[in-house]
């Protein structure tokens, strides 16, 4: 912003052309189901689509709770996700701590083990996975859909190398200012860490929001359900809704958006983080 | 206030031996300066006294106190780092509060210390900035008003002025000799600048390879270095080292170089006498050479021919690098007349300021204080 680019005209025409169509391609399905979630069933369904509402109407938001409890719903996927990111976003600190600044027998071959099992996706151990869940007596019940994401590989792997940008002499200096090991952590660590763990916590936040499969096989009843479930409730054998579906893709699209709005700054900050001057 | 004593302390670190056989006693309210190139073990030495490395042998006191086993926060010290290690985080104030916080002073108090350090530092003016708008010469400032607002019974320092620019340093030393008038607390001061360590120490210890080389005051070290290395890193241009042999005739010693013989002073006889017949090592500071025009006349017994190779000018006095036969010299001398390349000048020693080292001798290796 504000410095020289060094290009010419028709060059910065094409590129703000080129980066305006490719924005417009990415935003145009969010637009559409915006939209559509404001028309009547008659004008979603028809041989000349337009792009906004004839009839600006909310009757596809009002008929949500006649529907299925999607207030439920949309409270579960807070919850889950919710408690998800908070137990990722202090672990991954925590463990990305320990593996960036203390020094013990076997770390190398620790760190080796948390981080192989990124390649590891959850579709292969789902059915041990439920074995265990099953097993803990947790089918159905909220810890059952939480205890399996609230760990990160990636996220501890991503604040241990940011956390080893941190120079030692700080931790040292506030040892010796009389912080306690927990105290460093909370008062030097955590604080110097923050727009890593806001980049980790959207992509939990996005990761466990959006998660279908896991809760589709663990949770049994309705008062379970996520959001996500609960978009399964317009589509029927016969017919889909698709002005519900499109409103409830909005609400649960929501919270997504509003988080990435409020810490956005935070996570570009700590997506290009690469490392600390001080 | 207190004494540091360490006790035949160790350190490796795996197969390295970074600290040998420490055996050091700092005295309550002493400025004591560990100096040597880096990698000798004083940041390790330091960081030992800290509580932030731990011995792999021996044992450390502060007070009455053996602290082997406590941790740093329990052991009343304070330390500046080399970087400042400010919490970029936290204003001054908070940094400088951090850990009176810590230990639940009242908030009166830590108050009260902060605005006095401050005062004391003169950062008054910065205690609401973040250390990110902060000049190196402020940061360093705020980072030794966080040492002194504990007030501890020792203060450490590790290499604090390396990062700033020469005339900063210069005045950060002056403010920190009087910082520790002012305080009479003990200090244990690192630093790989021996102009630092003479200049602030009230004792210095000399390193190399993980042992100490030499204790003592700094003029004592300077005007008695126990051996090559000591005599080559204390004193700034650098000592003269010429190999040579050692004569004996007639109960006399003298020097032979090869391209001059000098005499060895009666009062120094006592002290070389087993070196006679030896190669040696003839050792003479660059202030304890004159132009042989200018030479009060007890020194004419000492005078060498040589060429000046390169004339530096410094102002005050001037620095010739000169040669004798096949040895570099170099010399201070004043002002006194106009020095130019591949003119042939003759020099006085002062001999009874020279020094001889044995060839080859292994580091010494110094257990007790003093000379």
């Amino acid at each position: 912003m504000g410095r020289k680019s060094g290009r010419t005209l028709p060059e910065q025409v094409g590129l703000y052309l080129f980066l305006g169509i490719t924005s417009l391609i990415m935003v145009a399905p969010f637009l559409w189901v915006f939209l559509t979630s404001f028309k009547r069933s008659t004008e979603i369904v028809t041989e000349t689509p337009q792009l906004l509402p004839l009839v600006w109407t909310l009757e596809n938001y009002l008929k949500l709770p006649k529907v299925a409890p999607f207030v439920r719903f949309f409270l579960n996927s807070i919850l889950v996700s919710g408690v998800s990111t908070l137990f990722i976003a202090f672990g991954s600190a925590a463990c990305g701590y320990v593996f960036a600044k203390y020094r013990f027998r076997g770390r190398n071959f620790l760190f080796f083990l948390v981080i192989s099992t990124i390649l590891i996706p959850l579709q292969t151990y789902i059915v041990p996975l439920y074995l265990l869940t099953w097993k803990l007596g947790w089918i159905n019940t909220y810890q059952g859909l939480i205890f399996p994401l609230i760990i990160m590989s990636s996220g501890i792997f991503f604040l241990r190398q940011n956390i080893m940008s941190i120079p030692d002499e700080l931790i040292d200096a506030a040892r010796v200012d009389g912080a306690s090991e927990w105290r460093v952590f909370h008062s030097v660590i955590l604080p110097l860490s923050l727009s890593p763990i806001a980049a980790i916590s959207i992509v939990n936040w996005v990761y466990t929001w959006s998660l279908f499969i896991w809760p589709l096989i663990v949770a049994n009843s309705t008062e379970k359900f996520t959001m996500e479930l609960g978009l399964m409730y317009f589509q029927r054998e016969y017919a889909v809704d698709y002005g519900g579906i499109m409103a409830a893709c909005v609400i649960t699209l929501l919270p997504v958006l509003v988080v990435f709005l409020m810490f956005r700054t935070r996570i570009i900050e700590g997506v290009a983080f690469t490392g600390m001057k001080h | 206030m207190a004494r540091v004593v360490l006790e035949s302390i160790g350190k490796s670190f795996g197969n390295v031996e970074a600290v040998k056989d420490f055996n050091l006693t700092i005295e309550d309210k002493e400025f004591c300066i560990l100096v040597g190139p880096s990698g000798c073990g004083k940041s390790t030495a330091l960081r030992m006294i800290a509580g932030l490395e731990e011995p792999t042998k021996g044992n450390i006191y502060i007070g009455d106190r053996a602290v082997n086993d406590l941790p740093p926060k329990d052991r009343d010290i304070a330390m500046v780092f080399q970087e400042y290690a400010l919490y970029p985080h936290m204003t001054v104030y908070k940094n400088m509060a951090f850990g009176l916080k810590l230990r639940k002073f009242p908030k009166q108090e830590i108050d009260q210390r902060v605005r006095d350090a401050s005062e004391i530092l003169s950062i008054e003016q910065l205690l609401d900035r973040k250390p990110k708008q902060l000049s190196g010469g402020q940061r360093q400032r705020v980072a030794v008003g966080r040492a002194i607002v504990r007030k501890p019974a020792v203060f450490l320092f590790d290499e604090p002025l390396s990062n700033l620019d020469a005339k900063l340093r210069v005045q950060m030393r002056a403010e920190l000799s009087k910082l520790h008038d002012r305080l009479q607390t003990t200090i244990v001061y690192v630093t790989h600048d021996q102009v630092e360590a003479m200049t602030m120490g009230s004792k210095i210890v000399v390193m190399k390879d993980g042992l100490i080389q030499q204790v003592g005051n700094p003029l004592d070290v300077y005007n008695y270095p126990v051996n090559l290395f000591v005599a080559g890193f204390i004193g700034s241009p650098m000592m003269n080292f010429i190999p040579c042999r050692v004569l004996s005739k007639d109960g006399r010693l003298s020097i032979d170089a090869e391209a001059f013989q000098l005499p060895i002073p009666e009062k120094k006889v006592a002290s070389y006498e087993s070196l006679a017949g030896k190669e040696a090592i003839f050792g003479i500071r660059p202030n304890d050479i004159y132009d042989g025009a200018h030479t009060p006349e007890r020194l004419k017994v000492s005078r060498i021919r040589t060429v000046v190779d390169v004339v530096e000018p410094l102002g005050s006095e001037i620095h010739l690098n000169v040669t004798a036969g096949k040895h570099n010299l170099t010399a201070v001398v004043d002002v006194q007349a106009i020095y130019r390349p591949h003119q042939e000048i003759e020099l006085a020693l002062d001999l009874d300021k020279m020094h001889l080292f044995e060839k080859d001798a292994p580091s010494l290796r110094i257990k007790t204080e003093g000379k």
